[in-house]
C-alpha cells in the first residue's frame, strides 16, 4: 500500500500568526518570559534557598552589629558610627552581590547545555535574546531576594544617625544596578562555556579577582578624586557615590560626573555583556556580529569624545609636564589602546564572511548596505575597527594638542603627537595581526592566544635585550630595540624632555611608527585577501551544489 | 513517484567531525505520511543525520529540506514544522509534568485560553500521562521521561516528528503503546522518522527504512520494494555490491548517476544462480519422518531440528519451493502447523545489507 493513500488532511494548525514584537517591558508584562516563570518556580521549590538566605542575613547582621557595637563603645559620636555601619553594610552587600550574582547566573545556561535540555529549548523557536533575558530575569530575581533579605540590616545605620534616607535608598538602587551587572557577567560566562562546573569555577575566580579591584578603583580611589573636586564629599569612603549625590553642589560637573559618567560606566559594560551572551547563544551561521559592532561603535565614540574633551576641560593648572591636560591626554591614549586591543581580540571571533543563511535573509528583507556592513565578515569588521581606531586616536591626540595650545602655547605638543602616533601604530599592528591570524586558522581561541603571545614577545624580549646590552656596553642606543612596542613612548617622551635629545632613539621611534603602522595595514590586506578567497570558495561550493542538484532533478523527471 | 513534496529530503549530505567523516554522501527521502525507520549499528551516524534534520547541526555539504524548506537557510520555519525528540534528553529539576509541558507550550507560544492549556491536556492524554500530571519530572522513570519527551514534542502540533531512539528505554508494554501511538499519529497525517538499532521494535510499524552504516546509506526505500529487490539479488554473484549503496558515488554526483540515488532500483540482471534460504516449519509429526520427506526434494539442502519443536529447512529457491515443501508434507498426511521465514523481514534486510561492523 502506498503510504500516500493513507494521507489525511493535517489538523488545523494551532499556531497564531507571528505576534508583533512589543516593546521590551510591555512584552514582559503582557506575557512574561516563560523561562523566568519556570525558574522562579524551580528555585521556590529549592529547599535550601530559605536556609541560605537566613545564613547570609544572620552572618551579615552579626558582623554589622559587632562593628557598630565596638565603634560605639569606643566613645565615637553616634553619627560617625552610623556612617561607618552604613559603609560596612554596603561594602558587605557588594561582596554578597559579587559572589552570589555570578554564581547564580553562571549556573543557568551551562546547566541547560550540560543537562541536555538546551536543544529542546532552542527548538521551541525562542530567540537567543529572549532566552538571555529570561535567564537574566530569573537570576536577577534570585539575587534580589538576597538583597531584600539583608536590606533590614542596612536600616540599622539609622539607629545611629549619620546617614540620610536618600543616601540609603540611592545606595540600594546602585546595589541593584551592580547586581544586574554581575548577573550579566555570570550569564556571559555561562553562555560561552559548555561545562557547568567550568562555568561556575571560572566565573567565581574572575569575580573574586575583579570584584575587589573594581571596589578599590571605584570606591576609595575615586572618592579621593571626588573629594578633590567637591570638598563636601569625604575622602577615602568606599561607598561615596550616594553621599556625593546628596552633598555635592549641583552644576554641570554634577550632571557630567555623577549622572552621565556612572551611567556610561554601568551601561556600556552591561550592553557588552548582553551582546556577548546573545552572540554565544546564537548559531554560527546567524548574525553574531551586528550587536557587538553596534556596541563597539557607540563605546568608541563615547571614549573618543571623552578623550578629546578631557584635556581641555581639566587642563590649565601647572606647567607643561605636570599639567592635568597632558596627564589626561596620555591616560586617554593608553585607555584607548587597551580598549582597542581588547576589541581586536574580541572580533577575532568573526567568520570570514556572512553565512548563506544570512545573505539569503538579507536579500529577503532588503537589508541595505549599512545593515550588511554591520553583519559578520572578517574584512568589513576589521576595516571598521581600524577606521574607528584611527579616528579615536586622532581625536584624543587633537584634544591634547588643542589643550596644550590654549594653555601652554603649544609646548609639549610634539610629545603628545608622537605618543598618539606610536600607540596608534601598535594598535593598528595588533589589529592587523589579529585579522591575519583569524584568517589563517579555524580556531578563534588559538588566534587569540597567538596574537597575545606575539604582543607579549614584542614587549618583553626587546626590553630584556636592551637591558642586557645597555648594561654590557653602557650605551643608550640599545633602548631603540624598544621601538617594537608601545611602551617606547616613555623613551620618546624622556628624550624630548632631555636637554640634548638622542636623535638615534627618536629616529628609531619614527621608524617604529612607520613600520608597525604599515605592517598592520599589510597584514590586514592579506587577511582580507584570504577571507575573500574563503568566501569565494564557499559560494563556488554552493553554486556547484545547486547545479548538481538541478541536473539530478532534471535527470529524475526525464527518466521513465 | 508521487508529485507530493517529500516531508524530508536529504541529498548528498556529508559531515565530518575533525578529520573523521561521519556522514558520507547521505541521500534519502521521507514521504509525507510515512513512518520511516532509520536503522544502523552504533556509531553509524544516525544521530548526526537527525541533528542536521532538526536544524541543530549545520551540515558541511549537501542539502537537507523539511517540507521543502532548507534547514540551513530557514531554520526558524523548519523548527515550527518539526518535533524533535533527542536520544538522551534531560529534564528540569523541581518541575511537575504539567508545569514542564506548560513551560514548553509557552516557549512555543502555543495559544492558551487564559490559564488553561488545552494543548497540554491533549498531549498528556495522548501519551497517557494525565495520571502523572503532578509528579515531579526528575523523579520519573526513564520510560516515563521518554513519554514526557514525546508529549512535549507534540505540543506545537508539528507535521514531522523526528524521534531518536524513541523506544530505547521502554518496557515491552510501553513499546507496544508507543507503536500504537505512532500509528495514531500517522493516521492524524503526521510523518514520523525514527531511528533505532533494535529491529523488532520497528518491524510492524515502519513503512520505509533507510539502513545506514559507517556514515553511508546502504539501502533505502519502502520495505516491500527492498525485500523484493533483495529476493532477486540474493542469488547475484556478490550480494553486497548488488545493493544500491551510495558508497561508490562521488560527493557531488554527475547527472548520469542521479536517478539511482534516492529510490531503490535494482541494477543487476536476473540472477542465474539461486540462493540459500531457511524456513522454520512446524509439523505435528516426528522429526525423522519430516526429514525423510523433505530431503527427498531436490532443492532442499539441509533439514535440522530447530528451537521450540520447529524444524529448520534450508533450501535454494523462492516461495514456490516453500509451497512445494508444504504440498509434499500434506500429501504424505503430515499436519503442517506453520511455516515461517527464519527471521522477520526487517531483520533479514538489515543483516543482508550491513556488514555488521561498528565504526
Ligand atoms: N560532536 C562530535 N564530535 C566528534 N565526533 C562525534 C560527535 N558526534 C558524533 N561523533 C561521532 O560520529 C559518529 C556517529 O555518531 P552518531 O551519534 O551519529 O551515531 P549513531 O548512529 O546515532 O549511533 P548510536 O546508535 O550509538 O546512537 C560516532 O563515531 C561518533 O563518535
Ligand atoms: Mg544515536
Amino acid at each position: 500500500m502506498k503510504p500516500q493513500a493513507l494521507q489525511q488532511p493535517p489538523p488545523p494548525s494551532q499556531r497564531i500568526p507571528g505576534r508583533t514584537e512589543l516593546g521590551w517591558l510591555q512584552g514582559l508584562l503582557a506575557n512574561p518570559n516563560a523561562i523566568w516563570i519556570r525558574e522562579v518556580r524551580q528555585s521556590a521549590r529549592l529547599d535550601r534557598t530559605p536556609w541560605l538566605l537566613f545564613a547570609v542575613t544572620l552572618l551579615l547582621s552579626l558582623l554589622v552589629a559587632s562593628i557598630g557595637g565596638t565603634a560605639s563603645s569606643a566613645s565615637v559620636s553616634p553619627a560617625k558610627v552610623g556612617m561607618a555601619v552604613s559603609q560596612v553594610f554596603f561594602s558587605l552587600a557588594y561582596g554578597v552581590v559579587t559572589l552570589v550574582g555570578p554564581a547564580v547566573a553562571a549556573n543557568t545556561i551551562a546547566a541547560e547545555r550540560e543537562g541536555r535540555t538546551w536543544e529542546a529549548l532552542v527548538l521551541t523557536g525562542m530567540t537567543p535574546a529572549q532566552i538571555a533575558r529570561g535567564k537574566f530575569l530569573s537570576s536577577f530575581t534570585t539575587l534580589s531576594l538576597y538583597i531584600a533579605a539583608i536590606a533590614p540590616i542596612g536600616a540599622l545605620s539609622f539607629a545611629f544617625g549619620g546617614t540620610t534616607a536618600t543616601e540609603t535608598i540611592v545606595g540600594f538602587i546602585l546595589l541593584f544596578m551592580l547586581a544586574g551587572l554581575w548577573v550579566a557577567f555570570g550569564l556571559a560566562m555561562s553562555a560561552a562555556m559548555s561545562s557547568l562546573r567550568g562555568a561556575i569555577v571560572l566565573t567565581l575566580i574572575l569575580a573574586i579577582i575583579v570584584g575587589p579591584v573594581l571596589y578599590v578603583i571605584f570606591g576609595p580611589a575615586m572618592s579621593a578624586l571626588a573629594h578633590e573636586h567637591w570638598s563636601q564629599v569625604p575622602a577615602g569612603l568606599p561607598i561615596w557615590l550616594p553621599v556625593a549625590y546628596t552633598r555635592a553642589n549641583f552644576g554641570i560637573d554634577y550632571l557630567v560626573l555623577l549622572v552621565a559618567l556612572p551611567f556610561v560606566v554601568l551601561a556600556l559594560p552591561a550592553w557588552f555583556l548582553y551582546e556577548v551572551t546573545v552572540a554565544n547563544l546564537s548559531a554560527k551561521a546567524d548574525d553574531r556580529s551586528s550587536g557587538l559592532k553596534r556596541w563597539f561603535i557607540v563605546s568608541t565614540l563615547a571614549g573618543a569624545g571623552l578623550a578629546a574633551a578631557a584635556p581641555a576641560s581639566l587642563g590649565g593648572r601647572g606647567t607643561p609636564p605636570s599639567d592635568p591636560a597632558s596627564f589626561a591626554t596620555h591616560t586617554a591614549l593608553w585607555c584607548l589602546g587597551l580598549f582597542f586591543g581588547f576589541c581586536a581580540l574580541l572580533f577575532i571571533g568573526e567568520p570570514a564572511g556572512p553565512s548563506r543563511r544570512l545573505t539569503t535573509l538579507w536579500s529577503k528583507n532588503n537589508v541595505g548596505a549599512l545593515g550588511r556592513a554591520l553583519g559578520p565578515g572578517l574584512a568589513r569588521t576589521f576595516m571598521l575597527v581600524m577606521l574607528l581606531e584611527t579616528c579615536a586616536f586622532g581625536a584624543a591626540t587633537f584634544g591634547g594638542v588643542f589643550a596644550m595650545g590654549i594653555f601652554h602655547k603649544g609646548s609639549g605638543v610634539l610629545g603628545i603627537m608622537l605618543s598618539g602616533a606610536t600607540l596608534w601604530a601598535h594598535v593598528i599592528f595588533f589589529t592587523g595581526l589579529s585579522a591575519w591570524l583569524r584568517a589563517r586558522t579555524d580556531s578563534p581561541l588559538g588566534a587569540r592566544i597567538i596574537a597575545l603571545a606575539v604582543m607579549l614577545a614584542l614587549v618583553v624580549l626587546p626590553w630584556a635585550f636592551a637591558a642586557v646590552g645597555g648594561i654590557a656596553t653602557k650605551q643608550d642606543e640599545w633602548l631603540a630595540l624598544g621601538a617594537t612596542n608601545p611602551f617606547y613612548v616613555v623613551v620618546i617622551l624622556g628624550q624630548l624632555a632631555a636637554p640634548a635629545p638622542n636623535h638615534f632613539l627618536l629616529i628609531a621611534g619614527y621608524i617604529g611608527i612607520l613600520f608597525f603602522g604599515a605592517a598592520g595595514l599589510v597584514l590586514f590586506t592579506l587577511a582580507q585577501l584570504k577571507a575573500r578567497a574563503i568566501n569565494a570558495a564557499s559560494s563556488l561550493h554552493y553554486v556547484q551544489l545547486d547545479a548538481a542538484l538541478a541536473a539530478e532533478d532534471s535527470a529524475t523527471t526525464t527518466a521513465p | 513517484m508521487s508529485a507530493q513534496l517529500p516531508a524530508i529530503s536529504v541529498r548528498h549530505l556529508s559531515h565530518r567531525f575533525g578529520r573523521f567523516d561521519v556522514l558520507r554522501d547521505v541521500s534519502f527521502d521521507v514521504h509525507q505520511g510515512e513512518i520511516f525507520g532509520f536503522i544502523g549499528p552504533n556509531g553509524a551516524g544516525k544521530t548526526t543525520t537527525i541533528r542536521v534534520l532538526s536544524t541543530l547541526l549545520e551540515p558541511m555539504a549537501g542539502r537537507v529540506k523539511v517540507l521543502g524548506r532548507d534547514v540551513t537557510l530557514e531554520p526558524e520555519l523548519v523548527r515550527k514544522d518539526i518535533g524533535y525528540m533527542p536520544d538522551h534528553a534531560g529534564v528540569y529539576d523541581r518541575v511537575t509534568v504539567r508545569e514542564y509541558l506548560e513551560f514548553f507550550a509557552d516557549a512555543y507560544k502555543v495559544p492558551t485560553a487564559g490559564s488553561s492549556y488545552a494543548v497540554v491536556d491533549a498531549s498528556m492524554e495522548l501519551t497517557d500521562l494525565t495520571r502523572l500530571s503532578d509528579k515531579i519530572v526528575s523523579t520519573m522513570s526513564k520510560g516515563m521521561k521518554q513519554r514526557l519527551q514525546l508529549a512535549r514534542v507534540l505540543l506545537h502540533d508539528p507535521k514531522v516528528l523526528i524521534l531518536d531512539e524513541p523506544a530505547s528505554d521502554l518496557d515491552p508494554r510501553a513499546r507496544i503503546e508507543i507503536r500504537d501511538l505512532l500509528m495514531e499519529l500517522r493516521a492524524m497525517g503526521k510523518t514520523v522518522l525514527l531511528s533505532s538499532h533494535i529491529l523488532t521494535e520497528l518491524a510492524d510499524v515502519v513503512t520505509s527504512v533507510a539502513i545506514m552504516e559507517r556514515g553511508r546509506i546502504v539501502v533505502s526505500g519502502p520495505i516491500g520494494e527492498i525485500a523484493e529487490a533483495l529476493e532477486r539479488q540474493r542469488s547475484g554473484p556478490t550480494q553486497r555490491q548488488a545493493l544500491p549503496t551510495s558508497a561508490d558515488s562521488p560527493t557531488v554526483p554527475t547527472p548520469k548517476e542521479a536517478p539511482n540515488l534516492n529510490s531503490f532500483v535494482p541494477n543487476t540482471p536476473e540472477p542465474p544462480r539461486v540462493a540459500q534460504r531457511s524456513v522454520k516449519v512446524r509439523v505435528l509429526a516426528p522429526f525423522d519422518r519430516v526429514s525423510a520427506i523433505l530431503t527427498d526434494l531436490p532443492f532442499v539442502t539441509a533439514v535440522r531440528p530447530g528451537a521450540m519443536a520447529t524444524i529448520q529447512v534450508t533450501f535454494s529457491g523462492d516461495d514456490r519451493a516453500v509451497a512445494l515443501m508444504v504440498r509434499s508434507l500434506v500429501t504424505a498426511d503430515l499436519p503442517v502447523v506453520s511455516v515461517e521465514p527464519e527471521r522477520n523481514e526487517l531483520e533479514r534486510i538489515f543483516l543482508e545489507a550491513t556488514r555488521g561492523d561498528l565504526q
